[in-house]
């Protein structure tokens, strides 16, 4: 049976984490790292959901088709972004006729900001 | 097996009470079945008056304000409070724990709670029908939606964020009970397809539905607060709103067609006397649909300004999506082959669903087609395939199920000669109603119009008049089904000789479903039924 | 996948009815604030420097503060499913009151900071102002942080008054085998409403660096 629940000292442990965690992520959070602000806190904080399923909401221990119920929520909000993301990344790309100057106007900013014209 | 000692579920408690507060499956099933017959037939009313009003060339009948609102209450009612609770919350309550062997769902009192949602969401709408109506069609696009419409839009959606509720507590109650609550031996490759239909949509209406409800949020905020998340002079999108509903709305018809699916995988084995070909195909091909049609969202924004990437890969994936719907059609088919058929009315209907929904699948495809979109969007080219796939499909397999477990909830027979002849009549005036508006679309007229140029005219009488036809096909069933409650002959248990356990227990059953727990059986589709089995 | 093909040997037990129910309707849950993120996303990408202004008037010391206490509450509800589990109810009942006190705590503070940020003009809306001047884009960043807040408190709120009921049931003996079914149910939805927390803290507060 691999099957063991959580004890006092688990928790103990996970809640130490977890704050550790949150001190980290807080103190990340005064340097100035451009994109990596937003990496470090995000990265930070989809580990502390994880430990939280992990441990807390018994993941370690669940069935198969618990899992799968857990994870399928993350997985098709992926789907959303990811189409999604191909849709707007693209859409100065080839200007279609219809698209209004305005409509483009927040992606092609953004497209110059990001690469230096030639 | 028919014991005269203990009720049927309908006896149990004869109060309006026993029944507003019942926890029975059966009884929700029933209230549900009042619920959704009523607004279709409002829903039926605004079609009525669209199909008047076009009729003529001229925008005669109503003011063109008056007609978006009526369009508008068509689309919205149809899908949210008839179409997605049609045949899962009416089939599905009813007949899906007595197919598992099951005394209940998993959480009886969730799905009481579900039905008064329902019924709160579907009251909310028609308060904003009442007070002036809502002229921004069932999309609810922006920037008119939030920006220039003065109409009951908030009070729309609110009632549609209710509703949604429901749809969710549903799929989730259905859900458990297939994983958890089946008899024992009952695997799931024993099982009938509709439970396998049941489970997808039930998927989708979880995972689905919370992504509508954030959306209406957002919707109300920006049009209370005109906070501009989707305007782009705020920094917002147009096209995050789209994304966001067609997301929820796309799967949205896969919650409306899949349990049709199931219905029809019920039926045409039974009246073919054979059984269902290719069982596993059909199952995965449940599956398949509900995966992929999470994928193609897109393809209703061909032309909103959406990247052309991303038109390309959407546009790919929808070709896609239609082929394990085209397996399906291919295992019904192949079902037929060297059956024994009978023509009963659920027969009619579901044979009239796989010819229908064939058209209408493969007129998706010509919209799937980016330089053919180009063209037909937005026109009634759109309108006719929607409407050959709900009404064709969906409707048709919905009266299907009435006909076919209609003995088994009233403990009643139809008039067969008069259930025949309306499912004739409604093939036919459905027909003659939606083809004309494929040419009409094709040659250009656009959907949402009041009033249309002379040229069009021949083709929209035709529609009128088919739907004229179609609505007295529609109102036949509510005549003799009425009048089978307390003039038609008592069915047995088992009238057509179906396979399925919901078949072993009385008609109609006692409110505990079986009186011990059934059996397994070997095979899902055990026809032709040996002759021990025949009814008694 | 055991699950798929029919009853089978387990080396873990079949999930209760309550649990799977609730894993289930923390799937949905997943999908509704995650489409909430999705609009956030897409927003922060057309405006950062918009989002990161607006960011910088959060208050982060109630912002991480309360992030600590949601964490905390989270430890509270495991050790009440663990003392349960071992037969002292009335320790999980004392469990899950710290977990009520925290959860009021959380929604108490988060009450002040709405307060403070709507006397200073942030909550979107005709007398919306940063620091004198309309930004529209950081108007949406507001509006993003009431509408998932609010959101948010109403489903600790929620969360609050079942773990409440909850503690004062616990010690009855004749219903040990549910509430120990129950509890753990409960456990995952409290779990998950700390997790959109935990989710959403770097998105309100650390989007520009706080020197």
């Amino acid at each position: 049976m691999r099957r063991t629940a959580n004890n006092p000292v688990r928790i103990l442990a996970t809640w130490v984490a977890l704050l550790t965690l949150l001190v980290a992520s807080a103190a990340v959070s005064r340097w100035h790292l451009g994109i990596g602000n937003l990496v470090a806190s995000l990265g930070i904080a989809l580990a502390k959901g994880a430990i939280v399923a992990w441990i807390f909401m018994g993941l370690r221990d669940a069935s198969m088709s618990i899992r799968i119920a857990a994870s399928i929520g993350a997985a098709l909000l992926l789907v959303l972004v990811a189409l999604s993301t191909l849709d707007m990344t693209h859409r100065a790309d080839l200007a279609a006729p219809y698209q209004r100057p305005e409509q483009l106007a927040p992606v092609i900013e953004q497209r110059h900001a990001a690469t230096p014209r030639r | 097996m028919i014991d005269g000692t203990e009720p049927s579920y309908l006896r149990d408690g004869l109060s309006l009470r026993s029944w507003l507060l019942s926890t029975d499956h059966k009884r929700i099933a029933i209230l549900y079945a009042l619920a959704i017959t009523a607004f279709f037939f409002i829903g039926g009313a605004a079609a009525t008056l669209i199909r008047i009003e076009l009729a003529t060339p001229a925008g005669d009948l109503v003011s063109d304000d008056a007609y978006n609102k009526l369009f508008t209450a068509h689309g919205v009612i149809m899908v949210w409070l008839f179409l997605i609770p049609s045949i899962p919350s009416v089939v599905g309550n009813f007949v899906l724990p007595l197919m598992i062997g099951a005394r209940d769902l998993a959480f009886p009192r969730l799905n009481l709670l579900s039905w008064y949602l329902y019924v709160a969401g579907g009251l909310i709408i028609l308060a904003a029908l009442a007070t002036g109506g809502v002229d921004t069609g069932w999309t609810f696009y922006t920037p008119y939606t939030t920006m220039f419409s003065n109409s009951s839009v908030v009070l729309t959606l609110v009632g549609i964020f209710v509703t949604g509720f429901s749809s969710i507590l549903t799929g989730l109650n259905f859900i458990v009970t297939i994983h958890l609550l089946r008899v024992p031996g009952l695997g799931w490759f024993r099982l009938p397809l509709f439970v396998w239909s049941t489970y997808a949509t039930s998927l989708i209406l979880v995972l689905a539905t919370p992504v509508l409800a954030i959306t209406t949020v957002l919707l109300v905020a920006e049009r209370l607060f005109q906070i501009g998340v989707f305007d782009p002079a705020h920094g917002g999108d147009p096209l995050l709103f789209q994304h966001l509903f067609w997301f929820y709305s796309h799967p949205a018809v896969y919650i409306m067609v899949l349990p049709a699916m199931g219905v029809v995988s019920e039926i045409i084995p039974c009246f073919a006397s054979r059984s269902l070909f290719g069982y596993r195909f059909m199952a995965y091909a449940v599956l398949a649909i509900a995966g992929v049609g999470f994928l193609v969202w897109g393809h209703h924004m061909f032309v909103s300004g959406q990247s052309p990437l991303a038109n390309l890969v959407f546009s790919l994936l929808s070709f896609i999506v239609a082929v394990p719907s085209a397996i399906k059609v291919f295992n019904w088919t192949a079902t037929l082959y060297k059956g024994s058929i009978r023509f009963d009315a659920p027969m009619l209907y579901a044979l009239g669903f796989v010819g229908l929904f064939t058209i209408g699948g493969l007129t998706g495809l010509f919209l799937a087609s980016l330089a053919l979109d180009v063209h037909l969007t937005d026109t009634y080219f759109v309108v006719a395939h929607f409407h050959y796939i709900m009404v064709g499909g969906a409707v048709m397999a919905f009266f299907g199920a009435l006909h076919f477990w209609w003995p088994k909830v009233t403990g009643r027979l139809y008039p067969e000669g008069l259930a025949r002849a309306a499912a004739l009549i409604v093939f036919f005036g459905f027909n003659l109603t939606f083809f004309p508006q494929f040419l009409l679309g094709y040659q250009g007229m656009p959907r949402r119009y009041h009033a249309y140029p002379p040229e069009y005219t021949v083709l929209n009488v035709l529609s009128s008049a088919g739907a004229s036809i179609l609505a007295v096909g529609y109102l036949m069933p509510l005549a003799y089904f009425a009048w089978s409650l307390w003039r038609g002959a008592r069915a047995a248990d088992n009238p057509w000789q179906a396979a399925g356990l919901e078949w072993q227990t009385a008609s109609p059953p006692p409110t505990h479903n079986f009186d011990a727990p059934p059996r397994a059986p070997e095979v899902p589709y055990d026809y032709p039924p040996r002759p021990a089995e025949q009814n008694a | 996948m055991s699950f798929v093909f029919g009853p089978a040997r387990r080396t873990v037990p079949q999930p209760s009815v309550a649990a799977l129910g609730m894993w289930v309707f923390i799937a949905s849950e997943a999908l509704f604030f995650g489409a909430l993120l999705f609009a956030y996303g897409v927003t922060r990408w057309h405006s950062p420097a918009a989002f990161a202004a607006a960011s910088a008037k959060t208050d982060f010391w109630i912002g991480t503060v309360n992030t600590a206490v949601l964490l905390t509450s989270s430890a509270c509800v495991a050790m009440a499913g663990d003392r349960l589990r071992h037969g002292t109810s009335r320790a999980a009942e004392l469990w899950l009151g710290g977990a009520v006190l925290l959860g009021s705590l959380f929604l108490a503070l988060k009450a002040i900071e709405w307060r403070s940020e709507w006397t200073h003009g942030l909550f979107p809306g005709p007398s919306w102002t940063l620091d004198g001047h309309p930004r529209p884009a950081a108007e949406l960043f507001f509006a993003w942080y009431f509408v998932s807040t609010g959101l948010h408190a109403v489903h600790l709120a929620i969360g609050i008054a079942f773990a409440a009921v909850l503690a004062t049931r616990l010690s009855r003996a004749s219903e040990r085998f549910e509430h120990n079914e129950r509890l753990h149910a409960f456990g995952l939805y409290w779990h998950f409403v700390d997790v959109v927390w935990i989710v959403l803290y770097p998105l309100i507060y650390l989007v520009a660096p706080r020197t």
